[in-house]
């Protein structure tokens, strides 16, 4: 989870961190004397015109693309440098990142030097050895797997974090920052399945991240447009089935396809899910079950049953859906 | 192999998914020698229980500890495993991952085995399963596949098997952001194991494991190379489901994996069904 600059720089200033004098607004309040960032939390602000002089005209365009932009006093910035702290995954290790050649994208800067934060001692110019350790603290207290700053300027004889970039990690919640999430989305959260909202008309229903990513690009394929990602988990019972169901529905989907590879998920259960809601709602569109694995033969039979076809290869249901989507 | 009959195990964490699993590792035939938990004593399907790992330990031969334990007591019971010199299967989903840096840390200093976190296990089939995937797939034989998912593998694998294509080892690196094991490690015992004979590679969008599985193939693997990757209908900044599993900017991207991989010499299946035509 990335947080926005304004966070991150509220952060900065509690762990004495310098950072420019500034306030979030959300409505027009010009003062062309002073920057207005755009709070978004893309990269590449400066070359897409979302940093600007805080005139009218700039104001109401930066809102356009947000609700909250920062307002901050200008800099006369005599060197930038970037610097940042972060997780390197081969070493597994926390590593700094510094160059005497910061402000451009992080891709572009040249001259990266990178050293494990256990070497801390070893960094040579110690007027960064504060920053660097109040940027651990940040990581450490708040789980972040990146504290960034670009540029950190030099600036009337000090040096200010111009700008923050913080990602934190998501396998810890952070109650204190709002998630952008849909209102499916937080529904989905609330019932502990995994679900991201996509724009197609085709409804998936899978377990496991990496089945339903495969199901995605399966379905894509042939030519169809996924209307979510969502996967159960490992282990769903009918009930948890039936609030999958519910949730991808309200999308109101023209198809869906169940992509189930039973381990620990028992077929039955997924199967018992699907007949139940299917009981007490009135579904109009097809639905289309590939399910294999733990207890196939139990919700074979039961959704023969009630009429409903059952694939063995997850590539003929995929088709087989996106047919029946077309239609 | 890594694995085999005779690979002593011991399990930590025996709530409801540990023992459950247990008794599946156990009934599948591995050599499950004690259990870890610090809450119940006695035994469980006839395994002994022990307050901790070096108890565990005293009087039964062990190589590795598989954790069941929840996320937030995760890196006490690794560092644990790992300072009585096991090597360690983290089932575990949701780890902090500086709680992982530490536990990989200590793992490097002793020169022992991480798998996961977030992961399904490894197996080496009709031998020993340290891990939760369904043990009815599996078959001996010659293929090797590496999986950052565990689901996708069951997939991959139960077509392999279907077509008479047994395994020699299957190995669930885990979905999370940071990992112990990763592809390079994998390819490199698969590419020593003299029981394989081609190597399947399943890789998903996010981080750039899969880059640099394809620069270390092209100077270091003889050895036949397919591969999967999954994600390439995903849009960008849209986590699914895996921590790991993020494109951020122009990183982690699907196209990014398959080109260097291709340029590897490996074979990318379009589909999953692909694997297996690339393998006959």
């Amino acid at each position: 989870m990335k947080l926005k600059e304004y966070q991150g720089k509220k952060l900065f200033r509690e762990y004495g961190i310098t950072v420019p004098e500034g306030k979030v607004i959300t409505g027009i309040q010009a003062d062309p004397s002073k920057l207005a960032k755009a709070q978004v939390l893309s990269g590449k602000r400066g070359k897409g015109g979302l940093i600007a002089p805080a005139t009218t005209e700039n104001l109401e365009r930066l809102f356009k693309y947000c609700s909250e932009v920062l307002v901050e006093e200008k800099l006369s910035i005599e060197k930038e440098y970037y610097l940042a702290l972060t997780i390197d995954k081969e070493e597994k290790e926390i590593v700094i990142l510094f160059s005497e050649e910061g402000g451009i994208e992080v891709e572009s800067v040249k001259n990266i030097m990178k050293l494990p934060y256990r070497k801390l001692n070893e960094f040579a110019d110690k007027r960064f050895v504060t920053i660097i350790e109040a940027m651990y603290r940040i990581m450490s207290d708040y789980n972040a797997l990146l504290v960034e700053i670009n540029p950190l300027a030099f600036a009337g004889g000090k040096l200010i974090a111009a700008d923050s970039k913080i990602i934190l990690d998501d396998n810890v919640k952070h109650p204190e920052y709002k998630q952008k999430l849909t209102r499916l989305e937080q529904e989905a959260e609330n019932s502990g399945l995994s679900y991201v909202e996509l724009n197609g008309n085709i409804a998936i229903i899978g377990n496991g991240a990496g089945l339903v990513m495969a199901t995605l690009d399966v379905i894509s394929y042939f030519g169809g447009k996924t209307a979510n990602f969502l996967d159960l988990g490992g282990g769903a019972s009918a009930e948890k089935m039936e609030k999958a169901l519910d949730i991808v529905f309200k999308k109101s989907p023209s198809a869906l396809f169940i992509n189930i590879f039973g381990g620990i998920t028992r077929c039955d259960k997924i199967a018992e899910g699907l007949v139940n809601y299917k009981a007490k709602h009135n579904v109009l569109i097809p639905i289309i079950v590939r399910m294999i694995g733990t207890n196939e033969e139990e919700a074979g039979a039961l959704l023969a049953e009630n009429k409903i076809e059952v694939y063995n290869s997850m590539e003929e249901g995929a088709k087989r859906a996106v047919e029946n989507a077309n239609q | 192999m890594l694995i085999n009959k005779d690979t002593g195990v011991i399990v930590q964490g025996v709530g409801e998914q540990g023992s459950f699993h247990l008794r599946l590792m156990k009934e599948y035939g591995t050599n499950i020698i004690a259990a870890v938990s610090t809450s119940k004593t006695g035994k469980i399907e006839g395994v002994p229980l022990y307050a901790s790992v070096k108890d565990a330990i005293k009087e039964h031969k062990a190589d590795f500890s598989i954790l069941f334990v929840p996320a937030q007591f995760a890196k006490k019971a690794a560092l644990e495993a790992l300072g009585n010199n096991l090597n360690i299967v983290i089932i575990t989903e949701g780890i902090p991952v500086l709680d992982t840096i530490e536990i990989m840390q200590m793992a490097k200093g002793k020169k022992l085995l991480v798998i996961g976190p977030n992961t399904s296990g490894i197996i080496s089939p009709e031998q020993s399963k340290i891990g939760i995937m369904p043990s009815h797939i599996f078959r001996r034989g010659h293929i090797a596949v590496i999986s950052r998912s565990g689901t996708l593998a069951y997939e991959i694998v139960n077509q392999l098997t279907a077509n008479g294509k047994g395994q020699s080892i299957v190995i669930g690196i885990g979905g999370d952001p940071v990992i112990g094991m990763d592809f390079i490690q994998g390819l490199k015992l698969a590419e020593n194991d003299p029981d394989t004979e081609a190597i399947v590679l399943i890789g998903e969008i996010g981080g750039n494991l899969e880059e640099k599985a394809a620069e270390y193939i092209k100077n270091h693997v003889s050895k036949k190379v397919v591969a999967y990757i999954a994600g390439r209908a995903t849009p960008k900044d849209k986590k699914m489901g895996h921590a790991g599993a993020i494109i951020e900017g122009n990183t982690g991207t699907a196209d990014s994996k398959i080109f260097a991989l291709k340029q590897a010499g490996v074979k990318i299946a379009d589909l999953p069904s692909g694997i297996i035509k690339f393998l006959q």
